[in-house]
């Protein structure tokens, strides 16, 4: 029967075979060589008790996962102890300095107050021109959103905040030091801020608007102008007067081919009438 | 045999307990001597002792138990010049190496006994690497691939080789089936 299933390419196994072959003689080597073997053995290893190699091999994965998770931790604690420092970094350079009053963020209330009361118009700092106050902060907003919630909200929030209140102390303190110069005295005399050493970039003109506050190009417009002596001639004359006046002006200063200064004038106009129509003029841009 | 080689003496001991036996008797059954036996079956366990550093797995223990056991044979053969009948070829002719029927006596009543005695004898006629074959799957339970793997030849060759031994065995037991 195995015959045949050997025949027909079946398994390479015979059960009568192997069961005869078992009855053959179970010869074994002698104990004495049993013996000489299996002590070489125990000596080997006593002589060798194990390799390096083995024993590195048996901790190689432990190790390696120790590794990678010391580094990994290591990692994540070095980018945000960074991210930390990169954001007080981003805050400190605009710290008010010592002795010298910061105005408080844009579109704090006390500030306004101050203004409405008469204090005078500050140019921005220079700082505050290469990058206005609002885009500052917008920044700075998009960075703490790029810091993990536990950073930005229990550490930079706070810290801004402190900044906040400093700054609009220190206006308070500097309206309650600098009273207001009234009327026209006030537009004439330079700008406090531009004498002064240094502002603090954090310090920015205070306006009334926020179109003020976005275009520095205006600011710079209307300091020029009042620089200007026969500007800041019309500007007195026009102080008060209403708005028709105003657009009379620059009609009798455009006739007379003084074009530069109506619009030096208009702009004065737009900052102080914003909502105030200006007639087109024939052949012209604005009045 | 990892145990062994990371320094358990103890690990040694079931390993030689479990295949000295089917080592011993492979030698025995190759050469038909025992001195020469002992010799080749020491060797290959001091061999097995000395490489135990190296050891790394890369097939089952048998398996590379009786390749070295392979390599030492072919090393005896080599000193002693002796022909290695029929290793690395096939026979062609099963019947040409098979003993013949009509010399075995068809009147006695044999028993187990004479069974295995006959079984010995033919299997002591059959060609080195057929024989060593059919040792190595009765003592070392290794299969065609295992064999192949100890052998260093290819599956087809040693599945032939074992076929081929079989085949004469089962012949020549004929008489008592």
């Amino acid at each position: 029967m195995a015959l045949n299933e050997h025949k027909s390419g079946g398994a390479e196994r015979d059960p009568l075979l192997e069961r005869v072959y078992a009855e053959t003689g179970r010869e074994e080597p002698r104990a004495e060589l049993d013996q000489a073997i299996r002590a070489a053995a125990r000596r080997e290893v006593r002589a060798r008790p194990r390799a390096l190699g083995a024993r590195l091999r048996t901790w190689r994965l432990p190790i390696s996962i120790a590794a990678v998770v010391v580094l990994s931790v290591s990692l994540v604690t070095l980018v945000r102890e960074e991210a930390v420092d990169r954001l007080e970094e981003g805050f400190s350079p605009r710290m008010p300095e010592p002795g010298i009053p910061a105005a408080p963020p844009f579109g704090d209330a006390k500030l306004k107050a101050s203004e409405r009361a008469g204090s005078p118009v500050r140019t921005p700092a220079p700082a505050a021109r290469a990058l206005p106050a609002p885009a500052t902060e917008q920044a700075q907003r998009a960075r703490r959103r790029d810091v993990p919630a536990s950073i930005g909200g229990k550490r930079a929030e706070p810290f801004h905040a402190e900044i906040r209140e400093q700054g609009a102390d220190a206006a308070e303190e500097s309206a309650l030091e600098q009273p207001a110069p009234a009327g026209e005295a006030a537009r004439e005399a330079p700008p406090q801020g531009a004498a002064r050493a240094p502002v603090p970039s954090m310090q920015y003109a205070p306006a009334e608007n926020e179109q003020d506050l976005a275009g520095p190009r205006m600011l710079k417009k209307s300091e020029r102008s009042l620089t200007n002596g026969k500007i800041a001639t019309l500007l007195q004359e026009l102080d008060k007067a209403p708005p028709q006046a105003w657009l009379e002006k620059m009609e009798a200063l455009r006739r007379q081919g003084q074009n530069d200064e109506a619009d030096e004038l208009l702009a004065e106009f737009r900052r102080r009438f914003p909502d105030h129509p200006v007639p087109v003029r024939k052949g012209g841009p604005a009045n | 045999m990892l145990c062994y080689r990371d320094g358990d003496a103890a690990a040694f001991d079931a390993l030689y307990g479990r295949h000295r036996g089917g080592v011993y008797r492979y030698f025995l059954r190759q050469c038909r001597d025992a001195a020469i036996a002992e010799e080749l079956f020491q060797d290959v366990w001091m061999n097995l002792v000395r490489a135990r550093a190296s050891y790394a797995i890369q097939a089952k223990f048998s398996t590379y138990l009786y390749r070295l056991a392979h390599n030492r044979l072919v090393d005896y053969y080599r000193q002693r010049r002796l022909p290695m009948v029929s290793y690395g070829e096939e026979d062609c002719d099963v019947l040409d190496t098979i003993p013949d029927e009509r010399e075995l006596p068809a009147d006695l009543e044999l028993d187990l006994k004479q069974q295995a005695a006959r079984l010995m004898s033919l299997i002591a006629e059959l060609p080195e690497a057929q024989r060593e074959a059919f040792l190595m799957q009765q003592e070392g339970g290794l299969t065609i691939e295992e064999i192949a793997s100890a052998t260093g030849v290819t599956r087809e060759t040693a599945k032939s080789r074992l076929r081929y031994a079989l085949a004469k065995l089962r012949q020549g037991m004929v008489p008592w089936r």
